[in-house]
């Protein structure tokens, strides 16, 4: 392979001398730069939305959903034990749990607060006079690591259904749920029963942590008075990836309706997505600003250079090599900004949270010295990301490998793209009109 | 041995309906070892002479035979880039020196060209900058030389890879006359040294009277000087 292009090229990008770059490639530096690092910033604030928000629901929300649908709607499984059996036999390991499940809407009654919830009876294990939770449920963060609720009347709620509603662990609230008896003259009868709170779950999605109300299955079963039966039966797959042959798996048992966790959520992760890919291409336009500035400078060095180009044609270089000297200078600066700018924003992303302390830092200290010294000193602390809107404990980052190979090949790739223009008006350059000064 | 020839050559540009015959009817011939100079007025069609010999730009008539070899094969076979790349060394009144490259790298650009690996390029690209009195000058940049050392730069980047046919136009133009009577001498050692075969172009007196055969060109014509 001919080194020569490289040479010249790199001197262009470099610079003469101990220079670190050139004016004209600092700035197409500068420029992706700014765009790959923010778009590796931006991305991985999303992903880590995403992945934290996707944990949250398939931890908590089962990953196959069995129901008997009839033309009325879902009808009881009475035989769900059976089916049970004989699932389990066919996953094997591949499933964490089968189990038969009861959920409904509902209505809690707190004092004199309604609410409307959903409720999920969960099968628990016993354990003695206690409950045993099952391995698969969520964070229990009051009281902290409980493993086991007492055997009756007992629920858990949700951590911001508590704080909604004012609960305490130990707390009574009344749960009212349709009994599934009608009459013309009375309408549904509901059942309405007193549980007592045993604890407070997290699963880091506020609508569950709001609105759910779990209880052991018998209780639930008791609730809505449906002997042993139950609505569903849950499947909870080892690997979510596998969702599709798990869906396979049930198919051989199940000869009715199967719902996977991607058909009920479908249109919350279809947002989510689409509120990525709105961002993508926003922060994407940046760097197409920037590849723009890469036309910008190689027309520059190519300008800067026309008597390089006039002496290197007469010396017996040919326009091939010219497009390769100007094509792979582009190509460079894009690389070396994009490389840095990958760095650096693997690096913000992964201090963003002591990087918006600081700031937040700097500027309430700002604020207040601002007022105090030249209006009321009254300051209102700012908070960059609020706890209190944005659910979550952390700033949650995900950095994903194939994302930073994406930004990094399109940018590097374009980059090469956007200098061949210019490269290719430098390779029509005539020789002898530079050299007579008509160039 | 013969290594040059050109035969009822024409160079004709034109400005609309008129045309202008820059280069009429040109025969000429030069051997190798042959030190040529060619005087002439500004506008006599000289430099475009020069450019023709070195292809960097067509004639519309006649040929150029380098080493019995027309450069209309060479543009069919090997492309005209080959042709200076391999046959020719310019040397140009501007030194043109790339301002990016230290005066060593410079002269290893024909080399280089060459797809010679860099060690033997730089080896000898420094063998003939000290050759013309550059040795201490080699990592130094165009910028940080005086105008004498850059066109004896240009000598050693024009030498450097031994051309069939150094070709030299003005090449003392913007020099002043001490670094000027030194270019002309090193022009004269090198050329008895390494029986190179020079074609200068200029309208300077005393680098035309330094040849040994020397001709004037006048209205695009070429016509024995002595």
């Amino acid at each position: 392979m001919n080194s020569l292009p490289f040479f010249i090229a790199w001197r262009y990008i470099k610079g003469r001398g101990n220079a670190l770059l050139s004016l004209n490639a600092r700035l197409s530096f500068i420029g992706i730069f700014v765009g790959t690092s923010l778009l590796v910033v931006v991305l991985s604030i999303f992903n880590g939305f995403q992945t934290q928000l996707k944990n949250s629901i398939f931890k908590f929300d089962p990953h196959l959903t069995l129901t008997r649908e009839t033309g009325s709607g879902p009808e009881k499984i009475t035989d769900w034990q059976a089916y049970k059996k004989r699932l389990q036999e066919r996953y094997g390991d591949k499933a964490i749990s089968i189990e038969g499940n009861i959920t409904s809407p509902a209505i809690v009654r707190r004092k004199n607060t309604i609410e409307h919830i959903f409720l999920r009876g969960l099968e628990f294990t016993p354990a003695g006079k206690k409950w045993q939770i099952p391995s698969f449920f969520p964070q229990l963060v009051e009281p902290e690591g409980l493993q086991e609720i007492p055997q009756g009347n007992y629920c858990l709620i949700g951590r911001e259904m508590a704080v909604n509603l004012g609960l305490y662990v130990g707390d009574t609230l009344e749960i009212v749920v349709p009994r599934g008896q009608f009459s013309l003259q009375l309408g549904v009868t509901p059942s309405i029963k007193a549980y007592k709170v045993a604890g407070f779950f997290k699963t880091g999605h506020y609508q569950y942590d709001s609105r759910v109300i779990v209880l052991p299955l018998q209780e639930a079963q008791n609730l809505f008075s449906v002997g042993e039966a139950v609505q569903q039966i849950n499947i909870r797959l080892k690997s979510i990836e596998e969702l599709r042959e798990g869906k396979a798996i049930a198919l051989k048992t199940w000869p009715f309706s199967i719902r996977t966790i991607e058909d009920e959520q479908r249109n919350f992760f279809h947002a989510l997505q689409l509120e990525k890919t709105i961002m993508t291409i926003i922060v994407f336009l940046f760097v197409i600003a920037a590849i723009v500035g890469i036309v910008v400078a190689t027309y520059n060095i190519v300008n800067s250079h026309r008597k390089d180009i006039g002496i290197l044609k007469a010396i017996g270089v040919r326009n091939q090599t010219i497009v390769a000297v100007f094509t792979l200078s582009g190509f460079g600066m894009g690389f070396l900004g994009t490389l840095s700018g990958i760095m650096t924003g693997i690096f913000l992303a992964l201090n963003l949270e002591n990087i918006v302390s600081f700031i937040e830092k700097v500027i309430n200290a700002v604020g207040r010295y601002y007022t105090e010294q030249w209006r009321d000193g009254i300051w209102f602390h700012v908070s960059l990301i609020p706890r209190d809107v944005y659910y979550f404990d952390s700033l949650p980052i995900h950095i994903d490998p194939h994302m930073l190979h994406m930004v990094g090949s399109v940018a590097i790739v374009l980059s090469g793209i956007a200098a061949l223009l210019p490269a290719l008006a430098a390779s029509r350059l005539e020789p002898v009109r530079i050299i007579r000064g008509a160039e | 041995m013969k290594l040059l020839e050109v035969t009822n050559l024409v160079k004709r540009y034109r400005d609309g309906e008129a045309r202008v015959d820059v280069i009429r009817q040109i025969n000429f011939s030069m051997n190798e070892g042959d030190f040529v100079s060619i005087r002439g007025a500004s506008g006599a069609g000289k430099s475009t002479f020069l450019n023709l010999l070195g292809a960097l730009d067509t004639f519309d008539e006649g040929d150029i035979l380098m080493q019995n070899k027309s450069l209309r094969l060479y543009a069919k076979e090997e492309g005209l880039a080959a042709y200076r790349r391999d046959k020719i060394g310019f040397i140009f009144q501007n030194h043109y020196l790339m301002a990016d490259f230290t005066v060593l790298e410079n002269a290893m650009f024909p080399l280089l060209i060459q797809k010679k690996k860099k060690i033997e390029a730089r080896d000898r690209a420094a063998g003939i900058l000290n050759r013309v009195g550059l040795g201490h000058r080699l990592h130094h940049y165009p910028s940080q030389i005086s105008g004498g050392e850059s066109q004896r730069a240009a000598v050693a980047r024009a030498l450097v890879h031994e051309p069939a046919l150094v070709l030299a136009d003005e090449p003392t133009g913007n020099l002043d006359a001490k670094n000027r009577r030194l270019f002309i001498e090193l022009l004269n050692s090198l050329q008895q040294e390494k029986n190179l075969s020079i074609l200068v172009v200029t309208h300077e007196e005393d680098l035309a009277s330094a040849a040994q055969r020397q001709y004037l060109m006048q209205d695009g014509q070429l016509l024995d000087w002595r």
